[in-house]
């Protein structure tokens, strides 16, 4: 089901302005993240979907049906907690029984049939036989699952996921993840996923909603914000970053740094900052110092001149010129007050 | 300081550190035996004093078997009346922040700070024949003061405290994160409060229940002001056992009183077992 955000701004109880006018529509069977730094508003934003939080202006509609009015346990979301929020005294299999045991009496499944739909999640959740242990008895990564069986039991058509990979070590994340896209994908549901962990949200959703002080800067497929990063917060924020202020000049770039060379653009006059990935920089011949660095993960790694760091694929670390080198930044990416001005 | 220097430093640190633990533990048990256990054998060994027989056929006589009916029938009311409302007033005051919560918990816990005396004065005030709705009363043919339902007011007074007190601490801890996601789950406020948030503080309820029944069966002040004594109908059986020992019938007086301590031992007991069974971990996982 379509999810569509219009206008949303929430104001915390001091009155300061915590999600500040965000619109986004995700589409059926889309798997967004939101993603940015600590106290970007992602949280926030993911709440005011699930009705725990009230926005303090515009509206949520889930399927063209405004949702603004409705508690939480009318808008029927699955929505699992940063620390999963399960119940310590009920059993696994009660725990993810709760959703269907809280149904109104017409609608809700008889006990065969909610004992089965247990047993389902529970091998869909790769726990077959864990229904009768506690919560506390579980590993992080089961109880992760657990919490995701629980929001799943009354087949929800949207999953709403706060920071779920958090309290996991990162070989769990790892393969927890791909199961999850997965997951979504078999289900047919449409997921909102908040992350901080940039990385994570880059290989596991189809688009990305990049947040900053409660405003929403870009959205777009991990593609589209690559190539055309819309601020140098997006850019930062996506991967490592190289940045070289300078100023444009009739239809050039004039880096400050002596050892890298200037970028014909077309952008008016001013000054600019240019930004670039450390792998996207190549290497020519020229007066600056190149210190090696160690290799790492199929890059040998290069300090030039006194701060920038540039990574070059190893199989063309023979190209690098050993007498003194200067950047080819031809791949950048340009700014100015932080928007994107061109794509060089 | 050489290696073998701070092993030995902290070797007679330890051995410090052992005599006055041992100092402070013989203390506490001198103090728990000579100022808990020791009254409660002598009243035991007092109402056995003429042996066994003597003290089961105290309990023959009428007055006594009606104060023991009174007790136990005052109590379970206190304790239902008290747990509904206990339970109300920790739910509102942890899940809500309203104007005058601070004045609320205040109040809540004046019953501990003040007399029973003064709380029994209070409600025959109110009630007594020279009380505000004692004339009222008196044409309606309700007798309140001197009769049961001031000894239950009375009791419900001094017992109010508990349930709140026990559950409030644990029901902040829970935090709203498990309520939360029952909410998320389709569960309404009661459903939530039954299936969740009850759930969650157990040990907490049971302690509290389990304190609000000693309070309720030991009573004496507060119910003192408002019965009137008057054996088989407004004595309970603290004021019972006053009114035996004030007779000089001694082996009487220490034979209820035995029980009423026999009562308080089992639920000493009873809430030893429920602290014993704690929640897992803080009953979010």
């Amino acid at each position: 089901m379509s999810v569509r955000l219009d206008a949303i701004s929430r104001r915390n109880a001091a009155g300061g302005l915590i999600l500040d006018d965000v619109s986004l529509e995700i589409e059926t069977g889309e798997f967004v993240a939101l993603v940015g730094p600590s106290g970007a508003g992602k949280t926030s934003l993911l709440r005011v979907i699930a009705g725990l939080d009230a926005q303090s202006g515009g509206t949520v509609e889930i399927d063209g049906r405004d949702m603004s009015a409705l508690p939480a346990r009318a808008r029927g979301l699955g929505f699992v907690f940063q620390n999963y929020a399960l119940f310590g005294h009920l059993s696994v299999a009660a725990n993810i029984a709760f959703g269907l045991r809280v149904l109104p009496r017409s609608l809700r499944p008889s006990r065969s049939e909610i004992a089965s739909r247990v047993d389902e999640l529970l091998d869909l959740m790769q726990l077959p036989g864990r229904g009768r242990d506690f919560p506390a008895q579980l590993s992080g990564g089961q109880r992760q699952r657990v919490a995701l069986a629980r929001a799943l039991a009354t087949r929800p058509p949207v999953l709403l996921l706060d920071e779920p990979f958090g309290a996991l070590d990162p070989m769990v994340r790892k393969s927890i993840r791909t199961w999850l896209r997965d997951l979504h994908d078999k289900l047919g549901l449409t997921t909102i996923l908040v992350t901080h962990d940039q990385q994570e949200a880059l290989e596991i959703a189809d688009r990305l909603a990049v947040m900053a002080d409660g405003q929403l800067v870009q959205a777009g497929a991990p593609d589209l914000l690559e190539a055309r990063p819309a601020t140098s917060f997006v850019m930062d924020f996506l991967g490592d970053t190289v940045r070289i202020e300078g100023a444009v000049r009739g239809g050039v770039f004039e880096p400050e740094p002596a050892f890298a060379l200037p970028v014909a653009v077309n952008v008016s006059d001013g000054p600019a900052t240019l930004m670039i990935r450390p792998h996207d920089i190549d290497l020519v011949t020229g007066p600056a110092v190149l210190t090696p660095l160690a290799t790492h993960g199929g890059f040998a790694r290069y300090r030039v001149g006194d701060a920038v760091t540039v990574h070059v694929p190893v199989h063309v670390a023979d190209r690098v010129p050993v007498t003194g080198a200067a950047l080819d930044l031809g791949r950048g990416h340009l700014f100015r007050s932080g928007k994107s001005i061109n794509t060089i | 300081m050489s290696r073998v220097d701070a092993a030995a430093g902290k070797g007679s640190l330890n051995t410090k550190d052992g005599v006055s633990r041992a100092v402070v533990a013989v203390l506490a048990w001198v103090l728990a035996l000579g100022l808990l256990v020791a009254p409660v054998v002598l009243v035991f060994a007092e109402a056995l004093r003429h042996g066994g027989a003597a003290a089961l056929a105290s309990f023959s006589d009428p007055d006594a078997w009606s104060a023991i009916r009174l007790t136990l029938v005052m109590t379970v009311l206190a304790v239902a009346i008290n747990t509904a409302f206990g339970i109300l007033a920790a739910w509102l005051v942890t899940k809500y922040r309203f104007s005058g919560r601070g004045v609320l918990l205040a109040m809540i816990e004046l019953p501990l700070s003040i007399s029973p005396v003064v709380a029994g004065l209070a409600w025959v005030l109110l009630f007594g024949l020279q009380g505000w709705f004692g004339p009222t009363l008196a044409r309606w043919h309700v007798d309140i003061v001197f009769a049961p339902p001031g000894i239950l007011l009375a009791t419900l007074f001094v017992t109010f405290p508990y349930v709140t007190r026990t559950l409030t601490p644990l029901l902040e801890a829970q935090g709203a994160q498990a309520e939360e996601a029952a909410s998320v789950l389709g569960a309404g406020m009661w459903s939530t409060l039954w299936r969740v948030t009850l759930p969650g503080a157990a040990s907490a309820l049971a302690s509290g229940v389990l304190l609000t029944t000693a309070r309720a069966l030991g009573e004496f002040g507060a119910v003192s002001v408002v019965s009137g004594h008057i054996p088989g109908l407004t004595e309970t059986m603290p004021l019972h056992i006053e009114t035996l020992y004030n007779g000089y019938q001694s082996v009487a007086a220490f034979s209820m009183a035995a029980l009423l301590a026999l009562f308080a031992i089992l639920i000493v007991a009873l809430r030893g077992l429920a602290g014993g069974r704690r929640p897992i971990e803080d009953g979010l996982a």
